[in-house]
Order: C-alpha cells, then sequence, then structure tokens
C-alpha cells in the first residue's frame, strides 16, 4: 500500500466517488448507482482500518480532523446504514427523474456525516453539517412533496444557525475554533457554557427531531424517496446526537452547570433538556400510533426515540451515556432495517399506505422477518439490541428518581408495542388483497443489506459488549467514568444484565416449545379466508382484514390533542401577514402614500436623534 | 491613473451615440467592456489612496474624486455587474443605449466623487436614467411614482447637503470630516443633515419606509433593467452610504438608534414581505430591500468590512437570480413560482448556476455568502453586539424558507404528494439561454471559489487585520 | 459450565413447578368460582384435562406465522418463568432484573399477538388491539410503582427486593410500606391478567374470544399452557414486589421447618391473590376498551406517581 489510508484520503475518496457516481449515471444509471454501493463499503473498511489511528490528527487543504473515539463510532455507525442502503438505489434508479443528482447528493451527504464527525474545528463541522443539509434538501423533494423538503431547510437552519451563533460566540470569547479546546474552555467559564448548551443543543435537538422540533421528521422522512428515508431516519438523524454529546459530555455539561441549582441529580439546564426528550417521547408515540402511513408511522417513531437519546446523553452519567449510545447504535440498525422494509414492499406494491396493504407475509416472508427483528429492536423487547439501550437508560432514570420522565420513557415504551405491531399486522398479517396475489419476493439485491442490519440486531442483542467495550472506551476518553461489565454481563447501578443468559434461557424455552409443537399431530392447512365469520360468508379479502384507523378507540381518547404543526403554521402566518401589510403600506403604488410615511419616519428620526 | 474616465468614457460615449444612433450598442459595448478593462488595471496598479482634482482646482474647492480601496471595491462591483447584465440582456438594450451609457458613468461618478454637491448630481443623473429605464416595463404609472418619489429623495438629499454647507463652508466630503473633528460639532447639530441626507438616500436605497417605489417598478422588470436597478444602483448608494457613515455621519447615541432601528425593521420586515410573496422578481426584490437594510445596519455600526461583503453578496447573487428571473419570465410568461415547476429539468446549467447564487445569499458555507455572514456576525459580535447577530441569523431562517421553496419548485416537477416523474413535465421553451447559463455558471463558481477561499484561513479573514487595508483607507488619504 | 447448568435445571425445575401449580389452583378457583355461581364447577384437574386434550387433537394451521407465533409466545413466556426466583431459589442470581419480565414477557406476547393477526380472523387483529391498548394503561401505572421502589430500595432485582421485605415480619412488607403503589399494584395486576373490568380483548360476547378466536389443536393447547404460566408471571411479581415474597409463617430455630413454612406462605399468598381476582372478575362488568384507558390513566396513574414522589421527595417506605 503506497498511499496512508487517512481522514483526508476517505474525504477526498468519497467527493471523487461522488462526482464520479453523478458522471458514470449519466452514462449509464445502473453503473452510477453501484459506485454508491462500493464507496461507502471501502470508506467503511477504511474507517474500520482507522481503529487504531485514532487520536491522529489529519489536515485536506484547510481543514483540519481528529479521529476521536466517538467520532469514530458515530463515523462507523453512518457508514455502515449508508452502505447497506445504497443496494436500494440500483432499483430506484428507473424511478429518477435526477438519478444523477440523487446519486451524487447521497453521497455528499455522506461526505457530510463524515466530515462533522471527525472535524477537529468548528468550522469544518459547521460547513459539513451545513453540507448534509443541503445534499439532503436536494433530495428530498426528489420524492413525493416538495414542501416537506421546505420543512426540512426551515427547521435545520434553525438549528445549524443557531449553532453558528453559538460557534461565533465562543470564537469570540476563547479565540479558538478548536472543538476539544474551546469546549473546555467554556465548562469554566457559566455564562459561555449556557450559550455553548443552547444553541448546540439546538442544533443537535433539530437534527435529532426532538419536540418542538420534530415536524420535519414525518414529512421529510414520510415524503422522501424510499431509498433515502432510512439513510435520514438511520443515518443522518443520529449526528443530532453527537451535536449532543459535545456540548453534555466532552464539555462537559455536569462541570460547567455544577454551580447551578441541581434538580434530580441533573443541572437545571439539562433537566430541561431532558424534559423535551421526554416530551418528545409521548409526542412520537402518540402521533406514531395514529398513522396510517408506514413511512411517517416510523418516523413518528423516530421522533420517540430521539427523545431517549437526548434524555440518556443529558443525563451525563455512566449507564445513561452508555444507553445512550447503544440506543443511537440499535435504533440506527433497526430504523434503517424497518424503512428498508418498506422500501421493498412499496417496491413491490407501489404504496406505503398500510390499509391498502395486508397478508404480504405470504410473498415476502423474509422481508417481514427483517421487519419483525427490526420492530422488536425498536420495542425495546429482548434478545435485540434496542432492549439493552433501554434496559441501561431506564437504569439511570430510576436511579436519578425521575419519576416523571421516566413516566413519560415508560409510556413510550409500552407505546411502541402499539405502534410497530400495526405495520406488522396490517401489512404482512392478515388477509391478502387479491390484487397483491401476485407480488413477488424482494430482490436479492435488497434482501442482502436487510439480512445484515437483522443480523447485526440480533448481533448486538447477544453480545452488545461487543459495542459497549467501544462505548466504555468513549467514556473514558472524554474523562468520564466508563461502563463496567463482567464477562456478557453488564453491570448497572441497581442490577445487572446478561443478555447472553437471557438468549440461551429463550432458546431453552423456545425448544421446549417446538418439541412439544412437534411432537402434537400436524395440522391441516386452510386458506386464509376460512375463518369463523360468526356464519356469514364473505368473500372479500380486503372486508375481513382490520387494518383501518387501527387503534381507534384509543386515538379517539386524544384526537383534540393540541397539534404542534398548528403553531409553526401561526407564526409563518403571521410572518405573510405582516409581510403583506408592509407590501400593501409601505410599497403603495400610490406616492402620496409613500410621502406621508416619509414624513413620519423623518420626524421619529429628528426626535430619535435628537434625544 | 485617472479614475475620471470611467466616468467620461460613458458620457462620451451617450454623445457618439446620439450622432451615430446606430452604432450605440457596440459603443455601449465598448465602453462596459472598456470601463471593465480600466477599473482592473486601476486595481492591480493601486498604490495608495488619492483625491484627484478635476477641472484644476485643489480640493477641497474643485470638484474631486476619491480614489481608494473602497472605491475601487466600488467600481469593480459596479462596472463588472453592469457589464454582465448588459451581456445576459443584450437583445433588450434596444433604444435604451444612450440611457445605458449615462447611468453607468453616473454609477461610476456616486462612488467616486468626493463631492457632496457632485454626488447629488451623479445621483441625480443616476435617477434619471433610471426613470427613463424602467418605461421599458411598460408600467408608465410606477414610472412616475418612481419619479416624484426620485425628485422628493433628491430635494430632501440636496437640503442636508446645503445644511452641511452652511455649518462647514465646504462640500468636500474629506475636508468636512476633517472639520467636524477640529470645530467638535456637537451630535446634536448633526442630526438634522444627517437625517435629510439618510432619507434622501434611503428612497433609492430602498429602505423602509422610504423605497415606496421599487415594488410597482421591479415586479415586473425585464431582465435588463431590474437586475441593475437591484445590483448596480443598490450597491452604489450603498457605498455613498458606508463612506458618509465613516467620515460625516457623526451620530449622537439617540440617532444611532434611531437610524439602526430603521435599517434592521428594513431588513426583519422586507424579509417578512419576500416570504409572502408567491412570484419570482418579488420575491428577488423584497429580499435585496432586506439585505440593504443589514448592509446599512453594519455601516452605522461602523462594520465596514462585513458590510461590503455582504453587499458584494448581495450584488452577485443578486445578479444572477434577478437577471435569470426576468429572463424566464421573460420566455414564459409568468414568474409565478408555482406555475415554473422544473423549469430546470430542461435547463440544468441554468439551474446550477441559479441554485449556487441561491445558496450564497442564504449563506450556506462554501459559498460566498457564509464568509459575509460570519464576518457580519463575528465583527458584531467583537463589538459587544449581541442581539443583532441573533436577528440576522433568525431573518436568514426566513429567508432560506423562501429561497428552497424556490429551489425545490425550480428544479422537480410534478403534484405535491406525488413523485415527480417524466409525464408530468410541462414544456417550457426559454430562448437563447446559452449565453445566460453561462454567464451564471461562471459567476456561480467565483462564488464558491471565493466562498472557500476565506475559509482556508478563516482566523486571518475574522480578525480586522486582513482586510483592514479597506477600513485604513476610509478614513482619509 | 457446571453452574449454568445447575442454575438452567433449577430453572427448568421451577417451570414444570410454575405450571403444574397454576394449573391446578385454576382448576381449584374453577370450583370456587362455580360454588359462588351456584353451580357445582369442574374438578380441580379439568385444567389439565382441557390442556391434554387439545394438544391431542389435529387442528388446522393458517399458514406458517400461525404456528411460528404459538412457539415463540410459549418459548417466551417459559423464559420468563426460568428467569423467576421461586420461594427464595434464585436460578440466576443477580442477573433476576425486573425489567426483563417486564420486556421478556413482551417476547411471548408479541408471538401470540403475531399469530392470531395471521390467522386472517380481524377479530383476532381487534382483540390484539385491545391488549395492545390496555398493556398502555396498566403497564405504566406499575412501572411507576416499581420505579419507586427500585429507587427506595437500590436494586432492581426480583428477589432482592423480596429479600428486603423479609427482614422485619410484616411491617417491611411493600404492602405496609408503598400502600398506595400496592393498591395501583393490584389493579394493574386485574389488568395484566385481563380479568373483569379488564377483560376486553378477550370479550367472548363481543369479539368471540379475540386473539383466541381461530385456535384449536395444539395451538390451542400450547396457549392454554402459556396463559397458565402468563399468570403465574404475573401473580409471582405480584406477591414478590408487594407482599413480601416467600416469607415463612412459623418462626423458629428449624431451618427446614421455617424453609418449608415459607414455601407455604408464598402458595397460601399466591392463591389468596388468584382467588380474590378471580372473584372480582366474576362480580364486575367489563369496561369498553377506552374506559379501561380513561380509567387508568386517571386514577391509578396519578397514585403511582404521587407514591413515586413520596418516595423520592419524602423518602417514605425505604
Amino acid at each position: 500500500m503506497g498511499i496512508s489510508i487517512g481522514v483526508g484520503t476517505i474525504i477526498v475518496g468519497l467527493l471523487i466517488s461522488a462526482v464520479l457516481a453523478y458522471v458514470l449515471t449519466k452514462i449509464n444509471k445502473t453503473t452510477g448507482a453501484w459506485v454508491t454501493v462500493l464507496a461507502p463499503f471501502l470508506a467503511l473498511a477504511a474507517v474500520f482500518l482507522l481503529r487504531d489511528s485514532i487520536g491522529t490528527t489529519y489536515s485536506l487543504f484547510f481543514l483540519e480532523f481528529e479521529l476521536t473515539e466517538y467520532g469514530w463510532f458515530f463515523s462507523m455507525i453512518m457508514l455502515l446504514v449508508f452502505a447497506c442502503v445504497s443496494f436500494f438505489n440500483v432499483y430506484w434508479m428507473k424511478k429518477m427523474v435526477h438519478p444523477a443528482a440523487y446519486n451524487m447528493l447521497y453521497l455528499l451527504a455522506l461526505t457530510g456525516t463524515l466530515g462533522a464527525f471527525m472535524a477537529k474545528d468548528f468550522i469544518g463541522l459547521f460547513i459539513f453539517w451545513e453540507m448534509i443539509v443541503w445534499s439532503s434538501m436536494f433530495i428530498i423533494p426528489f420524492g413525493k412533496s416538495r414542501k416537506a423538503s421546505v420543512v426540512y431547510y426551515a427547521f435545520s437552519a434553525l438549528g445549524s444557525l443557531a449553532m453558528l451563533y453559538g460557534i461565533f460566540y465562543l470564537y469570540n470569547a476563547f479565540g479558538s475554533f478548536n472543538i476539544q479546546e474551546v469546549l473546555k474552555l467554556a465548562a469554566t467559564d457559566t455564562t459561555a457554557a449556557l450559550v455553548a448548551f443552547i444553541t448546540i443543543g439546538i442544533a443537535g435537538m433539530v437534527k435529532l427531531g426532538v419536540f418542538p422540533f420534530h415536524l420535519w421528521l414525518p414529512r421529510a422522512h414520510g415524503n422522501a424517496p424510499d431509498t433515502f428515508s432510512p439513510i435520514l431516519s438511520g443515518g443522518l438523524v443520529k449526528a443530532g446526537g453527537f451535536a449532543v454529546f459535545l456540548i453534555a459530555v466532552v464539555m462537559p455539561s455536569y462541570e460547567a452547570f455544577a454551580t447551578q441549582l441541581q434538580f434530580m441529580g441533573v443541572s437545571i439546564t439539562s433537566y430541561i433538556f431532558i424534559l423535551f426528550g421526554a416530551v418528545s417521547i409521548v409526542v412520537g408515540t402518540l402521533m406514531a400510533i395514529k398513522q396510517d402511513d408506514f413511512k411517517k408511522l416510523i418516523a413518528y417513531s423516530s421522533v420517540a426515540n430521539a427523545g431517549y437519546i437526548i434524555i440518556g446523553l443529558a443525563m451525563t452519567d455512566a449507564l445513561s451515556v452508555g444507553g445512550a449510545f447503544m440506543h443511537i447504535f440499535a435504533h440506527a440498525l433497526a430504523s434503517a432495517a424497518a424503512f428498508l422494509a418498506v422500501a421493498a414492499v412499496s417496491h413491490r406494491t407501489g404504496t406505503t399506505k398500510m390499509s391498502e396493504l395486508g397478508g404480504l407475509i405470504h410473498r415476502m416472508p423474509l422481508t417481514y422477518l427483517v421487519y419483525l427483528i427490526a420492530i422488536i429492536s425498536m420495542a425495546g423487547i429482548p434478545p435485540m439490541a434496542g432492549f439493552i439501550s433501554k434496559w441501561m437508560l431506564f437504569q439511570s432514570m430510576i436511579d436519578n428518581g425521575m419519576v416523571f420522565v421516566a413516566t413519560a420513557a415508560f409510556f413510550g415504551s409500552i407505546g411502541s408495542f402499539l405502534y410497530v405491531f400495526r405495520p406488522l399486522s396490517a401489512v404482512f398479517l392478515g388477509q391478502l388483497s387479491p390484487k397483491h396475489y401476485k407480488v413477488k419476493k424482494a430482490p436479492v439485491l435488497m434482501m442482502i443489506p436487510m439480512i445484515i442490519l437483522s443480523g447485526l440486531t440480533v448481533l448486538f442483542g447477544i453480545f452488545p459488549n461487543i459495542v459497549l467495550r467501544i462505548v466504555s472506551r468513549i467514556q473514558t476518553s472524554v474523562g468520564m467514568e466508563g461502563l463496567q461489565f463482567d464477562g456478557t454481563k453488564i453491570i448497572g447501578s441497581n442490577g445487572s444484565l446478561d443478555p447472553t443468559l437471557i438468549v440461551v434461557i429463550f432458546g431453552i424455552g423456545f425448544m421446549i416449545a417446538l418439541v412439544i409443537f412437534l411432537l402434537h399431530p400436524k395440522s391441516r392447512k386452510v386458506e386464509l379466508m376460512d375463518t369463523y365469520t360468526a356464519s356469514e360468508f364473505i368473500y372479500t379479502p380486503e372486508l375481513l382484514h382490520y387494518s383501518h384507523s387501527f387503534y381507534a378507540p384509543f386515538e379517539r381518547l386524544y384526537k383534540n390533542a393540541p397539534d404542534t404543526s398548528k403553531w409553526y403554521k401561526a407564526i409563518l402566518k403571521k410572518v405573510s401577514e405582516i409581510g403583506g401589510f408592509v407590501s400593501y403600506a409601505f410599497f403603495s403604488s400610490k406616492p402620496r402614500i409613500v410621502v406621508f410615511w416619509i414624513v413620519i419616519a423623518m420626524v421619529a428620526l429628528l426626535w430619535g436623534g435628537s434625544v | 491613473m485617472n479614475p475620471a474616465l470611467l466616468i467620461a468614457a460613458p458620457l462620451l460615449a451617450a454623445f457618439i451615440a446620439v450622432i451615430f444612433k446606430k452604432i450605440d450598442k457596440v459603443v455601449l459595448g465598448v465602453v462596459a467592456v472598456g470601463n471593465i478593462a480600466y477599473s482592473i488595471v486601476m486595481a492591480v496598479l493601486f498604490t495608495g489612496a488619492t483625491q484627484i482634482a478635476i477641472g484644476g482646482f485643489a480640493p477641497p474647492f474643485g470638484i474631486s474624486l476619491v480614489l481608494d480601496s473602497y472605491s475601487l471595491i466600488g467600481i469593480l462591483l459596479v462596472n463588472v455587474a453592469f457589464g454582465l447584465i448588459l451581456l445576459m440582456g443584450t437583445k433588450l438594450v434596444g433604444r435604451y443605449g444612450i440611457v445605458l451609457a449615462v447611468s453607468l458613468a453616473a454609477l461610476n461618478g456616486i462612488v467616486l466623487t468626493g463631492d457632496l454637491f457632485n454626488l447629488f448630481v451623479f445621483i441625480e443623473v443616476a435617477a434619471i436614467s433610471a426613470y427613463i429605464m424602467t418605461t421599458m416595463n411598460k408600467q408608465l404609472k410606477h414610472t412616475f411614482n418612481y419619479l416624484i418619489l426620485g425628485t422628493l429623495a433628491s430635494g430632501l438629499l440636496l437640503f442636508g447637503i446645503a445644511v452641511l454647507y452652511n455649518m462647514f463652508g465646504s462640500l468636500n466630503i474629506i475636508d468636512i470630516a476633517s472639520k467636524l473633528a477640529i470645530s467638535g460639532v456637537s451630535a446634536g447639530a448633526m442630526v438634522l443633515p444627517i437625517v435629510f441626507i439618510f432619507a434622501g438616500l434611503s428612497v433609492e436605497a430602498k429602505l423602509i419606509p422610504f423605497g415606496g417605489w421599487v415594488r410597482g417598478v421591479l415586479k415586473k422588470s425585464n431582465s435588463l433593467v431590474g437586475p441593475l436597478l437591484v445590483t448596480g444602483y443598490a450597491a452604489a448608494i450603498l457605498l455613498v452610504f458606508g463612506r458618509l457613515t465613516s467620515t460625516i455621519f457623526i451620530m449622537s447615541d439617540g440617532l444611532k438608534i434611531a437610524l439602526t432601528v430603521v435599517a434592521v425593521a428594513t431588513l426583519v420586515l422586507a424579509e417578512f414581505t419576500a416570504f409572502s410573496k408567491k412570484n419570482l422578481r418579488e420575491v428577488l426584490l423584497f429580499s435585496s430591500i432586506a439585505q440593504s437594510g443589514l448592509v446599512v445596519a453594519l455601516f452605522l455600526n461602523g462594520l465596514t468590512v462585513a458590510a461590503i461583503l455582504v453587499l458584494v453578496n448581495n450584488v452577485v447573487s443578486k445578479l444572477v437570480l434577478f437577471a435569470l428571473s426576468a429572463k424566464i419570465a421573460d420566455d414564459t410568461g409568468t414568474d409565478k413560482i408555482s406555475e415554473l415547476k422544473g423549469v430546470f429539468t430542461k435547463y440544468r446549467v441554468l439551474g446550477v448556476g441559479f441554485t449556487i447564487a441561491a445558496m450564497s445569499l442564504i449563506g450556506l458555507p462554501m459559498f460566498f455568502g457564509f464568509v459575509a455572514k460570519a464576518q457580519a456576525v463575528m465583527s458584531l459580535f467583537e463589538s459587544g453586539n449581541l442581539w443583532l447577530p441573533a436577528v440576522i441569523l433568525l431573518v436568514s431562517v426566513i429567508e432560506g424558507i423562501y429561497i428552497i421553496r424556490i429551489l425545490t419548485t425550480l428544479w422537480n416537477s410534478g403534484k405535491e404528494g406525488q413523485v415527480p416523474s417524466k409525464d408530468a413535465q410541462k414544456e417550457y421553451k426559454l430562448n437563447g439561454f446559452v449565453k445566460v447559463s453561462i454567464v451564471a455558471l461562471v459567476i456561480g463558481v467565483l462564488i464558491v471559489a471565493a466562498g472557500i477561499l476565506p475559509i482556508t484561513n478563516i482566523k486571518e479573514f475574522l480578525s480586522s487585520d486582513f482586510l483592514s487595508f479597506i477600513t485604513r483607507s476610509m478614513g482619509g488619504v | 459450565m457446571i453452574t449454568i447448568i445447575i442454575s438452567i435445571l433449577i430453572a427448568l425445575g421451577i417451570l414444570v413447578f410454575a405450571f403444574l401449580w397454576q394449573t391446578t389452583l385454576s382448576g381449584i378457583t374453577r370450583k370456587i368460582v362455580g360454588r359462588y355461581q351456584k353451580r357445582y364447577g369442574p374438578r380441580f384437574y379439568q385444567n389439565f384435562r382441557d390442556i391434554f386434550k387439545a394438544l391431542s387433537k389435529r387442528g388446522i394451521t393458517h399458514g406458517w406465522v400461525y404456528s411460528f407465533g404459538v412457539i415463540m409466545a410459549v418459548g417466551g413466556i417459559m423464559a420468563t418463568v426460568m428467569f423467576l426466583p421461586l420461594f427464595g431459589i434464585v436460578p440466576f442470581p443477580g442477573v433476576d432484573n425486573f425489567f426483563i419480565y417486564v420486556y421478556l414477557f413482551a417476547v411471548g406476547m408479541l408471538g401470540m399477538a403475531m399469530s392470531a393477526v395471521g390467522s386472517g380472523n380481524p377479530l383476532a387483529g381487534i382483540g390484539v388491539m385491545r391488549a395492545l391498548t390496555q398493556m398502555v394503561g396498566y403497564e405504566v401505572p406499575f412501572m411507576i410503582v416499581v420505579l419507586a421502589m427500585i429507587y427506595g430500595h437500590g436494586t432492581s432485582s426480583l428477589s432482592e427486593l423480596a429479600a428486603i421485605q423479609q427482614t422485619s415480619g410484616f411491617l417491611s412488607w411493600n404492602l405496609v410500606k408503598m400502600p398506595i403503589g400496592t393498591i395501583v399494584g393490584f389493579i394493574c395486576l386485574l389488568g395484566m391478567l385481563g380479568k373483569k373490568p379488564f377483560e376486553t380483548f378477550i370479550a367472548p360476547a363481543e369479539i368471540a374470544s379475540g386473539p383466541m378466536v381461530e385456535y384449536g389443536g395444539k395451538q390451542l393447547g400450547m396457549l392454554m399452557i402459556m396463559h397458565e404460566l402468563a399468570t403465574f408471571i404475573e401473580i409471582s411479581l405480584f406477591v414478590n414486589l408487594f407482599l413480601g415474597g416467600a416469607t415463612p409463617i412459623v418462626f423458629g430455630e428449624t431451618t427446614v421447618l421455617v424453609g418449608l413454612s415459607s414455601v407455604v406462605g408464598f402458595l397460601l399468598k399466591y392463591s389468596i391473590v388468584y382467588i380474590v381476582s378471580a372473584l372480582i372478575s366474576n362480580a364486575l362488568g367489563r369496561f369498553k376498551i377506552d374506559q379501561v384507558i380513561k380509567y387508568f390513566y386517571k386514577v391509578p396513574i396519578v397514585l403511582a406517581i404521587i407514591q413515586a414522589l413520596i418516595v423520592v421527595f419524602l423518602g417514605w417506605g425505604v
């Protein structure tokens, strides 16, 4: 190997491959799509190999990179998601109006995330952060909605400009852009720390989709091209976790706000962030329950999960931060897999509306299993990775005695059973509609990434310590206590968890059940329509499929709940109205009115000047 | 090198064109190119700030032109913008060659002059040529409206200048500035002239509530007049603001706050208005007004470098955006955003140029706009102002929303709620878009280059030393 | 390795005991309920008969998920039982975390829900919908109470939580220390067991037994086993959490006697809780599902939060 691979090389390589993807797609669509498959895989391998050189700084022209423990971790997640999802691009080329642009922007988004995670200074972070924003902003309108992209940009801009304010505030105060250095300095100055915490925190909250900035998720995820929703939900959103991690743990907030009022074991500022997380969990859960669109449902579930992540990070103890990291990882895998399952379904049936689907398990069994594993993880049920993270987060919440936050978290956790089960029931189980009789299995190339993601979800549910040891190193690298292990056990503060044992025991239980099942007479296979119908004769499968407004009795209870989007709409309406008024009053086509205003203004100025 | 040539040459061209009507376009073109070349040469050979006397009288008695790096930036900006606009809208010149030449002379004069009365004259000339040019839009009522307000503005300006002359017995800006320093005139006494000059200039600079004429004139303007008024004229007038605020505007705190309020209110309200608009040109014109407000606010706070950067960004990106919008409007018959779905799908190069300019306007990093915004925010922080950066950043969210709304709509055909498809594509036909596209693309490349270069050494860029040659050269000769 | 195998054997023992005990108790309770309703009632081993009869019949299947879900359901519930401490014997000490029971239990529930909906019968879908909705109702208050308990006692291990209550007799029971929590816990237990007034998801007269509507043959038999085991988990959780677990009823020096009496003590408490809940079920009518949610989010959750706040802020009940 002549060239030593560094972060700079990877970034440049990705940029080149983005251009290459554009050019090749112009020549041949499929070839271009394959570039988007290969590039993330190569980058994944390269970043993986960089494991040993953590702590090294790299420079690329004027940009400085530093490979930190957490940067590496986030990058790996991101690359994994991108690499897996990219297989789907191959199938979507024909459906796009701008395939070349899509492929290029896809890789640029990846470059943006890697650059942001590895940037040494804030300017680099910001440049790449915005690169994520605009590259995805152009991809989203390739899907079903243009408005979604505008909403996405509006929230993202709010976040990134808040961050920009913080960056310059800190630069003005400390004269440096170096992330580590500035944050450490900020921790000694409560005001600066507060500004950094709020501004960069808002950027993180917006990206994560934490209440009240969650509205872009259902719109963007729900309407983006089916191949890009998994990237958004599994990948890009997690960059928000990175930003929150910077201010909560790297800074660290527990030192910066040590003099503040402490409440439930954390400073009041952190507690407010945690409360936003708690509200997100509740709002995300309730909204997810009532969605009919498969993608919007998962998008809202991402809102709920963002709540867990921000709670974990803001609590800043070893278990909670470890839990948050595990949750970021587990949710990235699970939501990417779930969205890929949706994409596969959408590819074969052309719809993502749950009420139009049903019984697909009989046509797409593997996709069903992928979705099943994904939702088990999302709902935090063992033996999947999502269980480990939730368990760790619950431990911290209980230790701090956060009753209300825990109430929200428990509600979200149980509520997730509801919303993850709905697609399972409405899309995959139940009656198969005759119009889907001829639906085929998902293509092999689509199965590969889905199986990889599901496999990893299960693997890290059984052996989470593989990930948690890395997390523990991240924690010690930023100067906090690391997670404790004992063999396959994770040592918690009020109890331990042995995921491997759980799986063994579950395996035994399953084997016993299987033996019981096999020992008894074989069942007779009957048709799906051959069911108990109270002696009525029904021949239409759709009529025997329970999928419309699935949780109607529950939804009824909160149908009058305030709608956050109305608040924003009201604000924008006011802005628009003021604009209309300005246009009408000051830009009149009657000169006398303008002269009137000029006189008024000059009198006011003369008066103001003489004061 | 005598900068007077920049004013004289176009005037001469105008005369030639009067005599030889048939070659007016050629003459205009030659002069435009010549002016660009000459200003570039001057920039290259620039050694230090000088005051050039005109007509043999030494300043402060005679009329003088000031050539410093500040006016150098001004003439570069004005001439290059003028040249590019002319290049993109050659076909529209028609009978207006003479007027355009005169306006070029006047704009150069505004930027260069060091004499207040001379400034007034150039502004008058520029305004009159603008009135004539706006008749191209065939919206005579609005032109008339512009004429009335422009005349009022001239009156206000003249009154302010007269008061100053009465106070100091001089019209030379530098002379007045030095006398101000010596005599120690109280800030209170300066309120009257400052407010009148400010008001007079604000009409041309389109600040709210002074620039009431602008909507009627610009919302239907073609790809020649519109960009010219939005870029060249705006740049020249705003640069005058900058020169006056840094020299003779000795403001009491109350006045400074009052003027800043007008500027910031313009920024906020105009962005709100742009947000509420549905037509391309209307959105862009209100966006320009907002940027003018920002530039004036920065000048008032003494942040010349930041103000110039914001101004340059606005001029460059608006040049592209407005010219392309007007071009699209001219050829398709509408500039309603919702009726132009997917227009860039066919005209991709055009779209790329438009997109880069738009992204620079909203200040995304790697585009020039980010550099300008960073400088503005940072220098405000340095001057201890914490609220104005917040306002600037908040309104740029609003700005971003309407710009992105335009971009996503213009790039993607298809109904809301449906995946864009080639079948749903409306057919658009633009005439002679190649030249426009190339210009837009070249400017786009420059925007990106100018956006990346300063980031390579962002710290030095942000520290005032790096660009202090502009600030230093502002104060005196 | 040896310890693991011994642990697993113990766990299997608990599993077998749980099945035998709960199935017997169900039979007895059926008899009691019969007498309560002025019927003769079936024999106490009637439930065994039902299960074995169902297992031996040749039933139908609606596809692979219909059967796979049943296996997953039974497997999940069996695994949960195997983690349970019984009479102070802990098969897997240190990892008998409360949350394992909640979530491992959910595996079984998910399996059953999958299988039921996989049958293609909409009534099953409605039943599952109701079951899940009801779960949101009872689990949250229950978990809040347990949060208070874990916060107060500093451990989430079920056996340790039970052991703490055995230190100073009756007065150290959480029943005494956290009376409000215990009330909430019992109401939630009724919800978990699906006893009236929280019988929404079975509701034979409305939705033809909901999830169970399509079952017959061995699938039905296995689900009956699962039902008995699930009941065992729920009741022993309640007894261990609130009623002191396996507390002896005879005190003295002889360890064997004390040990045996603690077994009796546990089973006695268990029987009382189960029979009382069965009797309540037979005395009350059925809520509609939205009434269930409204109820749980009005009374038990408020009480649970009050209980938690008392523990967290006042330190009572620790």
